[in-house]
């Protein structure tokens, strides 16, 4: 890392030279290994290691980015050049900001260094093993698509002229099966997935019956009468709405006026039951982390409480525009990305009622396993969407026959409000959005 | 862009625990993104990627491996990495590297990473402006514009030696709407394997207009009554459709595998006999061509349907060996971070007899897209989910009322069968297609089609 750290600052000294005056960089090494497994054997294998830097710097008094995956000292005349040339074309009237670092950040730890103990071999069987038990588990599996299991190391240092220097390690992984069922001309696909750094925790004979068990029991399912239903969100399907919409919390899309949530706050938004929270410290958090894309130290806040919008969220410059402090939510994916906006671990707060007593407390209605089409099919800003839909019915109290070929449509920010239950199952989706299961009062579905 | 004999190295390591073959991508891309949001710059990079993919065979097993570094010793390290999850004896290889001569026959004449800033921005002003002026309505107007160029080298232990180099230039315009608290959009997207020359040649004003005509439509619309009707989509982007719901079946990827509807179909009748339709990446100068495929093949015009026939794939090498087919220059891949396989190119359904006009008048009642947005499908099952971006009701042979909030929901297979109509105005639009060897540039096209009947999601 110190190879890098003082290539940093020779480019720092470089620039200063040609009139660059507040700069950054932003630099990450990695690691990362995927397998795939299919009908038994090996179909894909991925080693990676990789590297890049980002950097970014004022030139009379304008921003310029760029970046480099040739991470060398060839390399540094043209990132300064294309920081001066971006930046002088910046006509941004909103001010930039270098930050120059905090007292204190909270730990948070994203390193597990038992993962980078595991063997690609105990990988690979674990993969064998989702492959080999999902057949095993119902003679109605077709085919077993994918059995995937990926994991990666990565440092990340972020460092400035105004005196920040922070390092960040950390390693991941995550694993999912997607299997398809058939019963004669029937035929569905059932998943099942997990995120972890802690190897301990994935159970390939779980994760392969889950996804056979959501296969086949949605076959022979059948679409429902058109009508109104009393709807019943599972938690990953509401993670992944909430997810497709996140962006009208940011500062920016208000500002730009492209949030429906523009002009809110303060104000009620959604039922009483949801409380949304940006949690950065969540313990194996896909998004923990203790500073921002900009270095500011991160914190824990609720976006909505009990209904009310209660804060958008902040980089440095959006807060200085709307004369608030970030909120510590700038984001930077990569060292090729600009700096936006994005939550950390978003989440609905959970309830107290189990799956079961939600679905009891339904009584009659559809409960929804599958929204298909949530980047078609959802207007992420006017929050309209009209979505294929897969399920379960609900009748008196308990959940009866599979449902398929219906389309459920609404509007999201009015779903907010006809939000009657939350359960006590927080899930999260693949991501680091989450949610537990939600009662809508009624939405229109087509059907037959 | 890689000394030859380091080539011949790394190679070599690759091979060293009994691989078949091997097979290494250089590639060095610089590319320039700027965006800009509400009448000023919102964000404007430039940068580079450099990387290099070293894959192996061992029989129709594969292995890929990448890094970011350019030093023999590294990649050397990588390739044995890679090549320890073989356990065999050395393959004795014997290759030497030849030079594949390319025509480039997508040629460019301004670089446009050569394009003053301030010439950019001021084409982007005028995008921005007439937008924003279009109507009253129109509430915000965002504009992207992108450009990389990408060389790349490809060698392997057939002996092959191939360089080639792709421009790339694309202008985004979307506009919102908003009436009444709610918010409509619309977008232009034209892109182009060619140099700037591209843009300088675009009516911007006329793209920003329509743009921002879109939004202002739907943004006046009441909602589609969802049921089921005939659906005319009309050419462009309306070819999404076949693009997702049965392109994606018609790439070995899923063919090899089984698992595509369109397996083992080759010489059935597999849609109406109207239809016929090609993907061809060696279209001139057009979003999804190339010289060479990302395997170092030359790319090819194939014809995958032809009067309702199902006649071929796009095929790459490794899925070619699985399905006992060659390949016919259809591997591709977003960069070196990703292992290539079949993709389409420039994908559509070519020229019927009709005209639109004929269709809109011989349907007594149904629904006109416009203009298609995203959708997605189930692989497996085939289901897919598109949004109308832009849609009509049509009532007596006639254009009615805008509609917003209409999905399509069908099953590909299903809906090729279906189609009863097919216009004569094909065009091409371009989109950036996600699967398993990345994000790639593809068009989609076709002239206007009619689908018999085909549910409307709707409120």
């Amino acid at each position: 890392m110190n190879e890098y750290k003082a290539l940093i600052e020779k480019l720092f000294e470089q620039a200063k030279d040609k009139g660059i005056t507040e700069m950054e960089a932003y630099f990450r090494e990695g690691e990362s290994f995927s397998v795939n497994v299919f009908k038994g054997s090996i179909e894909d294998y991925k080693l990676s290691t990789s590297m890049g830097l980002g950097f970014r710097g004022f030139y009379h008094g304008k921003i310029g980015y760029s970046y480099t995956e040739k991470v060398a000292e060839d390399s540094i005349e043209s990132l300064i050049r294309d920081v001066i040339g971006n930046a002088s074309v910046n006509d941004n009237e909103d001010d930039d900001v270098i930050f120059e670092g905090a007292e204190e950040y909270q730990e948070v730890i994203t390193y597990n260094e038992k993962l980078d103990e595991v063997t690609e071999k105990a990988k690979i069987d674990f993969a064998m093993e989702m492959d080999s038990k999902a057949y095993a588990h119902d003679s109605r599996v077709k085919v077993c698509q994918a059995c995937v299991f990926s994991s990666g190391t990565s440092n990340t240092i972020l460092m400035n002229n105004k005196g920040l220097y922070l390092s960040e390690k950390s390693n991941g992984a995550s694993s999912y099966i997607v299997v398809t069922a058939a019963d004669g001309e029937e035929m569905s696909t059932g998943v099942d997935f997990m995120v972890s750094n802690d190897f301990t925790r994935y159970n390939a004979v779980k994760m392969a019956h889950k996804a056979v068990e959501e296969a086949t029991r949605m076959l022979h399912a059948k679409p429902v009468k058109t009508g109104e239903y009393k709807i019943v969100l599972d938690p990953v399907v509401s993670a992944d709405m909430l997810s497709t919409i996140q962006s009208m919390f940011s500062a920016r899309a208000v500002q730009k006026g492209v949030s429906m949530l523009k002009g809110k706050l303060n104000s009620k938004v959604a039922s009483v039951c949801v409380t949304i929270v940006d949690d950065p410290f969540l313990k194996d958090g896909m998004g923990s982390a203790s500073f921002d894309g900009e270095g500011v130290p991160t914190k824990f806040k609720k976006l909505i409480e009990n209904g009310v919008l209660t804060t958008y969220l902040y980089n440095l410059k959006t807060a200085k525009k709307d004369g608030v402090t970030t909120t510590g939510n700038a984001s930077r994916e990569s060292y090729k990305s600009t700096i936006g906006i994005a939550p950390s671990n978003l989440y609905i707060q959970k309830g107290e009622k189990t799956f079961e007593e939600v679905i009891a407390y339904v009584g009659d209605g559809l409960y929804l396993t599958d929204l298909d089409g949530m980047h078609s099919g959802f207007n992420t800003i006017s929050g309209d969407f009209s979505l294929g839909a897969k399920g379960f019915i609900i009748e008196n109290g308990v959940l009866s026959r599979p449902v398929n070929q219906i389309t459920v449509s609404g509007n999201y920010f009015d779903v907010m409000k006809k939000i009657e239950m939350v359960g006590s199952d927080l899930k999260f989706t693949f991501g680091s959005v989450g949610s537990p299961s939600i009662v809508i009062e009624s939405l229109p579905v087509t059907g037959v | 862009m890689l000394d030859k004999n380091i080539i011949n190295d790394v190679l070599l390591a690759a091979v060293s625990t009994g691989g078949d073959f091997a097979e290494l991508f250089i590639e060095d891309t610089f590319r320039n993104s700027m965006s800009y949001i509400g009448g000023q710059l919102e964000s404007t990079q430039s940068g580079r990627d450099f990387g290099i993919g070293i894959r192996i065979f061992k029989g129709t097993n594969a292995i890929y491996a990448y890094t970011n570094s350019f030093k023999k010793e590294d990649l050397i390290l990588t390739a044995l990495k890679a090549a320890s999850a073989i356990s065999g004896i050395k393959t004795d290889l014997h290759f030497n590297l030849t030079n594949h001569e390319i025509d480039n026959i997508h040629s460019y004449e301004i670089l446009p990473e050569t394009v003053d800033k301030k010439d950019k921005l001021d084409i982007m002003k005028l995008a921005y402006d007439s937008a924003y002026n279009y109507s009253d309505v129109i509430s915000q107007v965002s504009i992207g514009l992108q450009d990389q160029n990408q060389k790349i080298a490809i060698a392997n232990t057939d002996g092959l030696y191939a360089e080639d180099q792709r421009v790339y230039c694309r202008i985004t315009i979307n506009s919102v709407a908003e009436k009444n608290g709610e918010m409509q959009t619309g977008g232009q997207r034209p892109g182009c394997l060619a140099g700037f020359e591209f843009i300088k040649n675009l009516d911007i004003k006329e793209l920003a207009e329509h743009a921002s005509q879109t939004a202002v439509t739907m943004v006046n619309a009441g909602y589609v009554d969802s049921g089921t009707y005939p659906v005319i989509i009309d050419n462009g982007f309306g070819g999404v459709i076949f693009h997702e719901a049965c392109g994606h079946g018609l790439e070995a990827t899923s063919v090899a595998k089984g698992t595509s509807v369109f397996a083992g179909k080759l010489g059935q009748q597999v849609a109406s006999e109207l239809v016929t339709a090609v993907d061809d990446s060696t279209m001139k100068n057009e979003w999804g061509s190339s010289n060479i495929d990302d395997e170092g093949s030359k790319t090819q015009r194939k014809v995958l349907i032809e009067n309702g026939i199902l006649k071929g794939y796009m095929i790459d090498r490794l899925n070619g060996m699985r399905m006992n087919m060659p390949s016919n220059g259809a591997s591709r891949r977003q960069s070196y971070r990703f292992a290539p396989t079949s993709r389409m190119s420039n994908t559509f359904i070519v020229n019927g007899n009709s005209t639109l006009d004929e269709i809109i008048q011989s349907t007594e009642s149904g629904v006109y897209a416009k203009q298609m947005g995203g959708g997605s499908v189930n692989p497996a099952t085939g289901d897919f989910n598109f949004a109308v971006l832009e849609g009509y009701m049509i009532k007596n042979g006639k254009i009615d009322k805008p509609v917003r909030g209409a999905t399509l929901i069908g099953k590909g297979d299903k809906i090729l069968h279906k189609i009863d109509m097919v216009a004569d105005n094909l065009a091409m639009d371009q989109g950036m297609c996600g699967s398993k060897s990345g994000s790639i540039p593809a068009n989609v096209g076709q002239p206007a089609i009619r689908v018999a009947s085909i549910t409307v999601g709707g409120r």
